[in-house]
């Protein structure tokens, strides 16, 4: 039956294994836009066990970008509605559903996430994130949207640069909701769930130690390569002491 | 000495250019670039990525150039150099 379900991906790379897929466990923080379409790559992939975080509720707004969630889903918990759909797309993973803000105490004891998917909506729960990766020494896949445009990076703890270690100016962000395009989200979040795939059949390069830039109104991507700053506020060990 | 800015990325659409030339006495920093731009652009940037209170980015931004990324506002710059100016994405 697994041959059938995932023969044609099987061979995407000479180091593919739907075993280590299959026994795989991501945690994708934040069930909006970003975390609907990565969460359902991932479960079509046939990845083992996926940790579902959100607090919110499903909104009208939601839905031209999160694309799990129904008109006759609003006012229901993110997490539990994104839980049985992804269900229905596919049998095999195991699903945890945990409602409430990204918090390592929310996270059930019994299972460790191997890899974490940044699909958060907001700088200070990205940069508690990156600290839970450090702390856990798992690697996080940060991805990132605004209107046409994304940004993508992978964060190995102690070896590569995150996705914070880059940035300056203040870090304080006014309340005007961030412009979302579905289409564009779409994009970002299958880089994000190409690069989990990536990390767990040990297949190809990982965008590590740069950016990748996906500029929607030019058709162009960009590559910025970044370095660690031991003095960031998300990832040095001095900060986290 | 004379530093061109470009305005990159959705910072595009909070500012009245998307290239600026800039002089600065010699020995210039970043902070002193961040102060220029004020005066040449001035209140024609959106309140959203800039804090004309401060004169500063509102907001975190990734600021490079060929060098590398600056983050210290003490960095030198140097004449000639072409730098560029875009937010750090946070949607999800």
């Amino acid at each position: 039956m697994e041959e059938s379900r995932y023969s044609r991906q099987l061979n995407c790379s000479s180091t593919f294994s739907q075993a280590a897929l299959s026994g795989a466990t991501v945690l994708v923080a934040g069930m909006g836009g970003l975390g609907c379409s990565a969460s359902m790559a991932l479960t079509a992939a046939g990845v083992g066990t996926l940790i579902l975080c959100d607090h919110d509720t499903i909104s009208i707004s939601n839905l031209n970008r999160q694309l799990l969630y129904r008109e006759t889903d609003i006012g229901k918990k993110k997490v539990n509605v994104a839980l049985d759909r992804l269900q229905e797309i596919n049998g095999d993973p195991d699903f945890i559903a945990v409602d409430g803000r990204f918090n390592e105490r929310l996270l059930p004891s019994s299972v460790k996430p191997q890899l974490i998917l940044d699909c958060l909506d907001n700088l200070p729960g990205r940069i508690e994130l990156i600290a839970y990766a450090v702390k856990n020494n798992i690697p996080l896949v940060h991805a990132a949207v605004d209107g046409f445009m994304g940004q993508l990076s992978v964060f190995i703890p102690q070896k590569s640069a995150c996705p914070v270690c880059s940035l300056t100016g203040d870090m304080e962000l006014d309340d005007t909701p961030i412009p979302s395009l579905g289409a564009c989200v779409a994009i970002m979040a299958g880089l994000q769930a190409t690069e989990a795939i990536k990390i767990f059949t040990n297949s190809g390069d990982l965008c590590i130690n740069k950016f990748m830039f996906f500029d929607g109104l030019t058709c162009r991507i960009e590559i910025m390569d970044i370095e660690r700053d031991h003095n960031c506020i998300a990832c040095s060990q001095t900060h986290l002491e | 000495m004379k530093i061109v800015l470009k305005i990159n990325g959705t910072m595009k659409r909070y500012f009245p250019a998307i290239e600026y030339q800039l002089s600065l006495g010699r020995g210039a920093t970043l902070a002193d670039l961040y102060d220029e731009l004020a005066n040449v652009a001035g209140t024609d940037i959106s309140p959203a990525v800039w804090n004309h209170t401060k004169n500063r980015p509102r907001g975190p931004v990734i600021m490079r150039s060929e060098a590398g990324v600056l983050k210290n506002e003490n960095e030198p710059l140097y004449n000639g150099q072409t730098l560029e100016f875009k937010r750090f994405l946070v949607g999800g």
